[in-house]
């Protein structure tokens, strides 16, 4: 699925989360095989961010977790460059989405698994997420996107997969 | 990951510091209301108070777990025994030197002698690193239980007896000019056991939280 995204749309308990966290293989599979061709970044409802944290010793923290190298710049990709010394705690949800995002600019993961991910931003936020989505499947990579909005209706390469509980 | 789990022990402070004068304001209570006590009650008591201090300050999983730390962790490849070695060594850090430092003066203050206190001392040490094994072991075993905080407390309980009893043992025999080989490896022998069950224990309760 280089290029593409897949956007899972379904009611509430559909399964659209437990089908990405058994994508990231955090579920087990009940039968079958799921294989990848690269490495794949997961972001789920929740942001993954340790509170009394700031906003740089948690992005730093994952690019040591995840071996890649840390450049401050990825604090400007959503804004962040002032807010590097907070806390995560001290900041409001919709910012602590947007340093959970930034963790998409870290790493050169092929296949990004995303939970809901324009959940708490602003429309700033929003198309600032579009942009590097579009960046992303444009060099290559791949998503899925579990999503309610009609956000990603626009997006080129995509395809819209109805989960059904 | 050690680094990261002393950092988030040194970062919530607050946790810390409560836990750390809980223990020195009890000690201090019972120095005061019941300054009679023998060496051996005052050592039983210092544990009992020792092991409410680690509870108290307890673990981060649960908090872990809650914000997707835990899953993210899985996901980079970080295995669950790593984890809980990472976890035990940090809250074993972060606690052993303030609770065996105050034990020690009060000890020495109550005219215990230097060399029963050496011997506390030493199976102070090694039983805490038992405690905190347990106390990361049971917050990992029971991280999708509501309850369990209270439930730890329950379960702990017969774990650390036999550490107690070992460590108050060795203490008793250095009070009374005896042999505290045999105690002292008895607690070692204890401590090589938890430090087998525990991971294993910790990567059965990691992977029963995949289901």
């Amino acid at each position: 699925m280089a290029g593409q995204a897949v956007i899972l749309k379904g009611t509430n308990g559909a399964g659209k989360t437990t089908l990405l966290k058994t994508l990231a293989g955090l579920h087990p599979l009940a039968a079958g095989k799921i294989t990848s061709a690269g490495r794949s970044i997961f972001i789920g409802h929740e942001n993954g961010l340790n509170p009394i944290f700031t906003v740089e010793e948690c992005l730093q923290f994952y690019a040591r977790l995840w071996g890649a190298r840390y450049c401050p710049e990825v604090l400007s990709v959503f804004g962040l460059a002032a807010y590097r010394y907070w806390p995560v705690v001290k900041l409001s949800q919709g910012f602590q989405r947007k340093v959970a995002l930034s963790r998409l600019s870290l790493g050169a993961e092929k296949l990004w698994l995303l939970d809901e991910p324009t959940a708490h931003l602003d429309t700033v936020g929003e198309s600032v997420f579009m942009k590097l989505l579009q960046s992303h499947l444009k060099d290559g990579g791949g998503a899925v996107i579990s999503a309610h909005k009609n956000l990603f209706d626009q997006l080129k390469n995509s395809q819209t997969v109805q989960v059904a509980a | 990951m050690i680094l990261y789990s002393l950092k988030a022990h040194l970062r919530s402070m607050t946790d810390l510091l409560v836990a750390l004068a809980f223990f020195v304001l009890s000690l201090s209570f019972f120095q005061v209301f019941f300054p009679g006590l023998g060496g051996l009650e005052k050592t039983g008591i210092i544990w009992m108070l020792a092991l409410f201090t680690v509870l108290i300050k307890g673990d981060t999983t649960a908090q872990e777990s809650a914000n997707g730390i835990l899953d993210q962790l899985r996901l980079a490849g970080v295995s669950p025994v790593h984890f809980m070695v990472a976890k035990t060594i940090s809250l074993w850090g972060v606690m052993v030197v303030p609770l065996t430092f105050v034990a020690a003066v009060t000890l020495v203050l109550s005219g215990i002698p230097v060399l029963a206190v050496g011997v506390f001392g030493l199976s102070f040490v090694l039983g805490l690193l038992g405690i905190c094994l347990l106390v990361v072991m049971f917050s990992i075993l029971t991280l999708s239980i509501p309850q369990a905080p209270f439930l730890l407390i329950i379960l702990i309980f017969p774990f650390v007896l036999p550490v107690l009893i070992f460590s108050l043992t060795a203490t008793e025999a250095a009070l009374l000019n005896q042999p505290v080989n045999a105690s002292l490896l008895f607690l070692g022998a204890e401590l090589c056991f938890l430090a087998v069950l525990c991971p294993i224990a910790s990567w059965a309760g990691m992977e029963i939280l995949k289901e």
